[in-house]
């Protein structure tokens, strides 16, 4: 009882004190304290007005003019009764905190749109989630709060909370602190924007389960075919697997199938889809098969092969059947007996009355001893196809589509032959055609890319001229025909390198990947420690066997330390990975992979492996163009993961202009100076010739780089080059020494250097 | 320690180990040891190794002195060491020592696992010098004529780091050991595990099909030793799906998309 009085009392109090505050502002005044009568009433405030007292005042004196408080105002009286009412109080803070930032009128349109989403931030600390992320877009990026506030609405119901959390901080990462950039971001005018948004969604089902569905293909039919995602056209007609070619198309999702239904379908259409690779193979010729008779075939060789699959691994049966769900109904129609026949044929126990779904079931149990003989398909099939023509029945081939859902199209079937006279139903049939998303091929090598001429790459590199960065650093050149160093000769200016719209993909599962990851854990590195003192050991530590025995002799009974060992001490390593962008990077090799693809994707699978390992990796950039411009891209700090950002920079890196190698490595070398480890590695990945427009001589740039190198190593930096790219790299062997200097003419070849990296690292 | 034959008596195998031949390994490591040529066991983990040694051991009367090799492991740890006793130091020979002196076969299992300056104390013993020299205790031993040291590699560890050296594999005769056919692989499997060859059939499917992830997920399909231990599982009345995840899944990976796939091959082979 005394502790509410004494509570109510501090109530009166604090209301009296913001009523002198407000005083000579009598519209809020007077707002104010009939907003805080309604609230004095309800149950859950009693004894948080003080706090809600203290909330106003913070976002009066924050003075962004009357309109943000009575929008307060109004918040607080709707306040819905199932939301905490700390989230309440956060929002004054949070909206006074924007409005310093970000000026009043974003303050108000944030507690508009807060209002509006409230039903949405259900979840505990989702609330506090979104308004922090909100404070820190004011706070970093205060012109662009506007941008994301007035679509709050629109981005949680797409991402939620936590995923617009890490849309904002991601933003304000690749947009490296240019308020252009921002805008464009949080505006969703930028592609990665977009994708970082996505990322925050469930994500399709195919894209999720890729892994695991390659696995099981090989695991069960020991065949590796290429996955591929197919868009979901805007037709009714509802997607199926599609195999062609070595690849199988899948879905991007199956509509209907959700969380576990979905893994089950996708488990059950590769099972199937594998069935087909195994048993499927002979094709058969379409002729003038119409289009029923095709489909009825297909269907048969659909049971042939399960029937087949069944007999080598019974337990798909409980995969397969579930989706079968077909059940004899009133109206009989082709399209709906041909499901039936299909559930009849691989479903023992389905009882059906039709005589036609009989006669299949019969037809194929009587080819029960030449099952393996794909040709029974199609003489059931035909037969079959005959006995619907003669009841009459319709088959609309347009509106026709595989069931069960997990079936795949079948066009793999079929040798359409280029036969001019295909009946036009076939060719209906045939319609439902693969439309394959552009995607990266198996070597994560974007079709998209190759596509184009190398005019229009070069053309897109300088339209995008680099933002140039801000002067750093100056650093000395070695001249070697004069035998002089000149100072601040050079000037690096540096930068975060630009994102791409589009992050890179890693190969997660790829051979090179996996074989590189595992090489980085389990190298030991670190230095040998000795051990002395040690209760067991390879050898006598002397010292304390002479300390142990003058012990016993004086009688006293020490402990017997007196063996030393080695053991491999912690790791600590630091890797910067430092790749030429030169223009010569854009040229192709025969397969027209550019050395740039080719060290973007191994610079990535590196990051990613070392990363792994719990290992330090930076990547960075660097091109020139005279010694005044030496560029120096930031790509991955030490300290960043490999998220989407790092990976958006790592799309977004081009070719252009010339190679300064010496500067940027003692630049580079600058930035593994500051870190503390006892090993530290610099990498660098060229196609191994120094050139620039002001340094006619080759040799000049060549003989620099080398007395980097030099210096570097004095300094216990260890330096390594992979040439990358088809070519003999004669200056590399010069300026980094033979051992050091590998050759990666291609991606698959990169584990094999990794692991000669790692040996000379021992060493 | 006093009595050679008592400190050899322990290490000999008494019964006859279980073993089924794939092919002419027997002969051909029996004439190997005829000329006590050293001899190197290639194959992945859970082929029958170990077991094949152990045969082979019972089969020519030999002690077995069997070192898993570790990567901390020294030389020190086969040669042997100084210790510390009341009166002073006294030496302690290492296994690889008291094989060579008393004359039994030492099995130095996963060779690959030990540093390679630690595998090279074994040349001088694999050329025909067979000696050892004992470089802390001044000493050279002469290697017992019965002496034969085998090594096995499993080859699919293989990297820069962990491979022998050239100079090493140089010196052993190689036997190579796969996984058995798949009606071999059903026999051992049943007799190993006193189970019926239907279920031993089933494992055996499943262990082929996990297999086919070699390189995809996994660094190594199930093993016969595997399969033996799942169809112990089930003979003590455990389920398939059970023993298979307790014996199988769950040992072979911590990749939870790798484990979901092999669920998949063993609920579709069930």
């Amino acid at each position: 009882m005394a502790i509410a009085q004494i509570s109510s009392l501090e109530n009166v109090r604090s209301g009296r004190r913001l009523a002198a505050l407000l005083r000579g502002h009598d519209d809020v005044g007077s707002a104010v304290q009939a907003t805080r009568a309604t609230l004095e009433r309800r149950p859950e405030l009693v004894g948080r007005l003080v706090i809600w007292d203290v909330a106003v005042r913070d976002l009066f004196e924050a003075n962004l003019g009357e309109a943000v408080v009575l929008n307060f105002l109004r918040l607080s009286e709707h306040w819905p009764a199932q939301h905490s009412v700390h989230d309440l109080l956060a929002i004054g803070r949070a909206v006074a905190d924007i409005g310093r930032g970000a000026g009043s009128r974003v303050a108000h349109a944030t507690l508009t749109e807060l209002s509006k989403v409230l039903p949405r931030l259900a979840g505990a600390g989702e609330v506090t989630t979104v308004l922090a992320a909100l404070c820190q877009l004011a706070d970093a990026g205060p012109e662009s709060v506007g941008l994301a506030v007035s679509r709050l609405e629109q981005l949680l119901g797409h991402a939620g909370a936590e995923g617009f959390s890490a849309w904002v901080s991601a933003g304000l990462r690749a947009s490296g602190g240019r308020a252009a950039r921002r805008r464009a971001y949080f505006g969703l005018e930028d592609a990665l924007s977009a994708r970082v948004l996505a990322l925050g969604r469930t994500g399709d089902d195919f894209a999720r389960l890729e892994k695991r569905l390659a696995a099981t293909m090989v695991a069960l039919w020991n065949r590796k075919p290429r996955f591929r995602k197919l868009a979901i056209p805007p037709t009714p007609v509802p997607r199926r697997t599609s195999l062609a070619a070595g690849l199988v198309g899948l879905p991007e999702t199956f509509a209907g199938f959700e969380g576990e239904r979905a893994e089950s379908i996708y488990l059950a259409a590769v099972a199937h889809a594998g069935a087909h690779l195994v048993h499927s193979t002979v094709r058969f010729p379409v002729g003038r098969l119409k289009a029923l008779q095709i489909a009825l075939v297909s269907l048969i060789e659909d049971a042939r092969v399960e029937t087949l699959a069944l007999r080598e691994m019974p337990g798909l049966r409980r995969l397969w059947l579930p989706f079968h769900t077909a059940a004899p109904s009133g109206q009989a129609t082709a399209a709906g007996l041909m499901t039936r026949l299909a559930r009849a044929l691989i479903d023992p126990d389905y009882q059906d009355p039709d005589a036609w779904v009989a006669k299949g079931r019969a037809l194929f149990a009587a080819a029960s001893d030449r099952w393996v003989d794909p040709a029974i398909s199609r003489e059931i099939g035909g037969l079959l196809g005959n006995d619907i023509g003669q009841m009459r029945l319709q088959f609309n081939a347009k509106s026709y589509v595989v069931e069960p859902s997990y079936r795949d199209d079948n066009l793999a079937l079929w040798d359409f032959g280029d036969q001019p006279d295909a009946p036009s139903e076939t060719i209906d049939l045939a319609v439902d055609s693969v439309r394959i998303e552009r995607r990266e091929d198996a070597n994560g090598h974007s079709t998209d890319d190759t596509a184009k001429p190398d005019e229009t790459l070069r053309a897109r590199a300088s339209a995008v001229a680099l933002p140039d960065g801000l002067p750093v650093a100056t650093y000395p050149e070695w001249d070697y025909a004069a035998g002089i160093e000149r100072m601040d000769w050079t000037t690096v200016l540096e930068a975060d390198a630009a994102p791409s719209g589009r992050a890179l993909d890693l190969p997660t599962d790829g051979d090179a990947m996996r074989r590189i990851t595992r090489l980085t854990r389990d190298a030991s590195i670190g230095r040998r420690l000795r051990h002395k003192a040690q209760r067991e050991g390879d050898a006598l530590d002397i010292d304390a066997t002479i300390a142990h025995m003058i012990a016993r002799r004086a009688g006293q009974a020490g402990e017997p330390r007196v063996y030393q060992r080695d053991a491999p001490g912690p790791r600590d390593l630091a890797i910067l990975l430092l790749l030429d962008l030169s223009q010569s990077t854009a040229d192709r090799d025969r397969a027209g992979r550019t050395v740039l693809d080719v060290e973007r994707k191994a610079a990535a699978i590196m990051a990613a492996a070392v990363e792994t390992a719990n290992d330090a990796i930076a990547v960075h950039g660097f091109n020139s163009d005279g010694r005044e411009r030496v560029r120096y891209l930031r790509i991955k700090g030490f300290d960043e993961p490999m998220d989407a950002v790092v990976r958006a920079r790592f799309a977004g890196i081009s070719s252009s202009h010339s190679t300064r190698l010496g500067t940027a490595l003692r630049h580079a070398g600058s930035y593994l100076g500051e870190r503390r480890a006892f090993r530290k590695v610099l990498l660098v990945l060229s196609d191994g010739e120094p050139s620039d427009i002001d340094a006619p001589d080759p040799q000049y740039l060549t003989e620099d780089a080398r007395r980097a190198v030099q210096q570097l190593r004095r300094r216990g930096i260890d330096i390594f080059a992979f040439g990358i790219g088809s070519g003999r790299f004669a200056r590399l062997d010069r300026i980094f020494g033979e051992r050091r200097a590998f050759r990666v003419p291609r991606i698959e070849v990169l584990p094999q250097r990794v692991m000669q990296l790692y040996t000379e690292l021992k060493k | 320690m006093s009595n050679p034959g008592l400190l050899l008596d322990q290490y000999r195998i008494r019964d006859e180990p279980y073993y089924r031949p794939l092919r002419d390994e027997v002969e051909l490591f029996s004439a190997a040891y005829a000329s006590r040529m050293p001899v190197m066991l290639k194959g992945p983990t859970g082929c029958g190794k170990t077991r094949f040694i152990e045969y082979m051991a019972w089969r020519l009367g030999r002690p077995l002195i069997t070192v898993a090799c570790h990567e901390d492991m020294t030389a020190a740890d086969l040669v042997g060491r100084w210790l510390l006793d009341a009166q002073g130091t006294v030496w302690s020979d290492g296994p690889l020592t008291t094989a060579v002196r008393l004359g039994a076969i030492c099995y130095l299992d996963e060779i690959v696992e030990a540093r390679q300056d630690t595998t090279v104390v074994i040349h001088p013993l694999t050329d025909d010098r067979r000696v050892l020299p004992l470089e802390k205790r001044g000493e050279l031993i002469h290697a017992h004529s019965d002496f034969q040291l085998v090594i096995s590699y499993n080859p699919g560890y293989q990297s820069a780091i962990k491979d022998l050296k050239e100079s090493t594999k140089q010196r052993f005769a190689a036997l190579d050991f796969g996984y058995p056919e798949h009606a071999v692989e059903i026999e051992v499997v049943s007799r190993e595990a006193g189970i019926a060859p239907e279920i031993a059939d089933l494992l055996v499917k499943i262990a082929a099909h996990s297999r086919n992830l070699k390189g995809q997920g996994l660094d190594e399909g199930a093993s016969t030793r595997m399969l033996v231990n799942a169809g112990r599982m089930i003979g003590y009345g455990i389920s398939l799906d059970k023993a298979c995840e307790t014996t199988i899944v769950v040992p072979l990976t911590d990749d939870a998309d790798t484990r979901n796939t092999l669920r998949d091959v063993i609920s579709a082979c069930a």
